[in-house]
């Protein structure tokens, strides 16, 4: 490499004003990419869910407060420590689901016998865009926020 | 020479990484979509399904506009009613909530109106019932004559329209097939080929299936009446006549009553999905069109869907092979039968939907195209549901 083309490179070190413009434009890419992504869906932290068998909420938990047994008939909790509370929910006959909560803020089923186990296989509820539902158990987690309606509908 | 290696070892990652791809896309089965939607009115949500055959239509993909003015003031209330028919049925209504009190009194009225409604088809139309109008049917002796209710009246009148309609390939009477196959029982499926019912059965409940059309339907002063054909098969000694189950047609005959009670009631947003197989879509108060989404009929994940579009104001019904359905030495035994063979239908149709028309007809319409083969389907969409936007799956293999 001659001296000469040797200044030069080191001339062209550091940015130019046309580098920056290549760098501001990756940046705003990378920040639309990321607002379309997320912005578009309801990711706000989960604040509680509620268990429901058939219409009815046999159990409560607020990540706030903690939790609120509703129908102790259904509801069985097997452990709850400092960083998880497991529960039976008895769904009639000898049918079950093994819901596990992390107080950390998520929840997920661990277990069922309801056969098809599409339950289990919910990826675990960590914002309020989803519910778990046990079709054959008629048993549902649902989010303290979930909208009831939100325009998607599923055939 | 350091620089060297490692630009090549750069590459060769690189290289295997896009090889890894390369086969894992191999692998990944190949599905097919028919259609008569116009290119861009849909969406397609998975690289493993191709749009292989596009019909043309005059369909089309309806607006947003419609939503609320106000939407940040609505609610939505909903409430799901299980073991009707045996499938789950869910309404759910937005309304405007600046007036809470008398806005939740009005939905929980419709609400409860909406689970009388279906408690009654549910007594006239459910095999389940002991003395609904089609157990009392499928209890009677061939050539009886039987006084049913004006809902049965209804529903057993359009099945015979829309059996005629699709020249058999709906057909409500294959009810000893999908006992035989172990559906609809509390029996079990089979689990070996031994277990599977002869064909000499099979053929058997396909002709006693293939007098649907016998059936004599008539109101007579303000009564009305079914006439069980006469025709009776017998098999190893025991005489059979026919069954039916009015199941599916009575779900999307529900949807279009609770349709109906909408409109009456006022309710210009919300959904009522029966059984996910019929649903009728109003305005959604915030966005004006619904997002529907497609299952996936070989989905990896509960819920994965291969396709989007929107609906607003119409029914959508549809048919899959994988909501009730076992395998035996790699063939696929599903609850939809075919009248033509008696047997589980496997001519590569995984799913159909129909969006347009009433619910009842697509329930029919949907169970009709997964018997009636790629070629017949095609044709049929293509004289017969040219006001409807139909969408079916294909596996090529």
């Amino acid at each position: 490499m001659s001296l000469k083309k040797i200044e030069q490179v080191k001339a062209d070190k550091g940015f130019k004003l046309s580098d920056l413009f290549v760098y501001a434009a990756i940046v705003t890419l990378v920040v639309v990419l990321f607002i379309v992504i997320f912005a578009t869906r309801d990711d706000s932290p989960l604040k509680g869910i509620r268990i429901y068998v058939k219409n009815e909420i046999v159990y409560e938990y607020d990540f706030g407060d903690g939790q609120r047994m509703l129908n102790g008939n259904y509801t069985e909790v097997i452990s709850n420590d400092e960083k998880t509370v497991v529960l039976k929910i008895n769904t009639g006959g000898n049918d079950y689901n093994i819901v596990q909560i992390d107080k950390e803020g998520s929840v997920k089923v661990t277990e069922a016998n309801c056969g098809k186990n599409d339950c289990v296989y919910t990826p675990e509820l960590k914002n309020s865009g989803g519910v778990i539902y046990c079709s054959p158990h008629r048993m549902k987690i649902v989010p303290f926020d979930y909208a009831l309606d939100d325009g998607n509908i599923i055939i | 020479m350091k620089k060297l290696f490692l630009a090549f070892a750069v590459i060769f990652s690189f290289a295997a990484i896009f090889a890894g791809c390369v086969e894992k896309e191999d692998n990944k089965p190949e599905y097919e979509i028919y259609t008569n939607m116009s290119e861009g009115s849909y969406e397609l949500l998975l690289d493993n399904y191709k749009v292989a055959g596009a019909v043309a239509s005059e369909t089309t993909v309806p607006d947003s506009g419609g939503a609320a003015e106000n939407p940040s003031a609505y609610k939505s209330m909903g409430r799901t009613f299980y073991y009707i028919m045996t499938a789950d049925a869910t309404i759910v209504v937005s309304e405007d909530f600046t007036d809470e009190n008398a806005a939740e009194a009005k939905c929980e009225e419709f609400i409860g109106s909406v689970k009388d409604k279906l408690e009654e088809v549910n007594a006239s139309l459910s095999i389940g019932v002991e003395h609904s109008a089609v157990s009392l049917f499928n209890a009677a002796d061939a050539g009886e004559v039987i006084e049913i209710d004006e809902t049965a009246y209804e529903v057993f009148t359009l099945a015979e329209q829309m059996y005629k309609f699709t020249d058999g390939y709906y057909n409500p009477a294959v009810y000893y097939s999908v006992e035989a196959y172990g559906f609809n029982t509390n029996g079990g499926v089979p689990e070996s080929a031994a277990q599977l019912p002869a064909d000499g059965t099979i053929e058997k409940f396909k002709q006693l299936s293939s007098h649907f059309g016998d059936i004599l339907i008539y109101e007579d002063e303000g009564k009305y009446y079914v006439k069980k054909p006469a025709a009776t098969v017998e098999i190893d000694g025991t005489v059979y006549s026919m069954k039916i189950d009015l199941g599916g047609i009575g779900k999307g005959y529900t949807v279009d009553l609770v349709n109906a009670m909408l409109d009456e009631s006022g309710f210009k947003y919300g959904y009522f999905d029966f059984g996910s197989s019929s649903i009728v879509c109003k305005t959604h108060f915030k966005m004006g069109a619904y997002e529907l989404g497609f299952k996936n009929p070989r989905g990896s994940y509960f819920g994965e869907q291969f396709l989007k579009t929107k609906i607003k104001n119409e029914c959508v019904s549809t048919s899959a092979d994988d909501v009730k359905y076992y395998e035996i030495d790699g063939v696929r035994y599903c609850h939809v039968i075919d009248p033509m063979t008696g047997k589980p239908v496997n001519k590569g149709i995984m799913s159909a939907t129909v969006i347009g028309g009433t619910a009842a007809e697509g329930d029919a319409l949907t169970t009709a195209l997964m018997a009636m083969g790629k070629d017949n389907a095609l044709k049929f969409i293509e004289t017969k549901l040219t006001d409807r936007r139909v969408v079916f799956t294909y596996d090529n293999n």
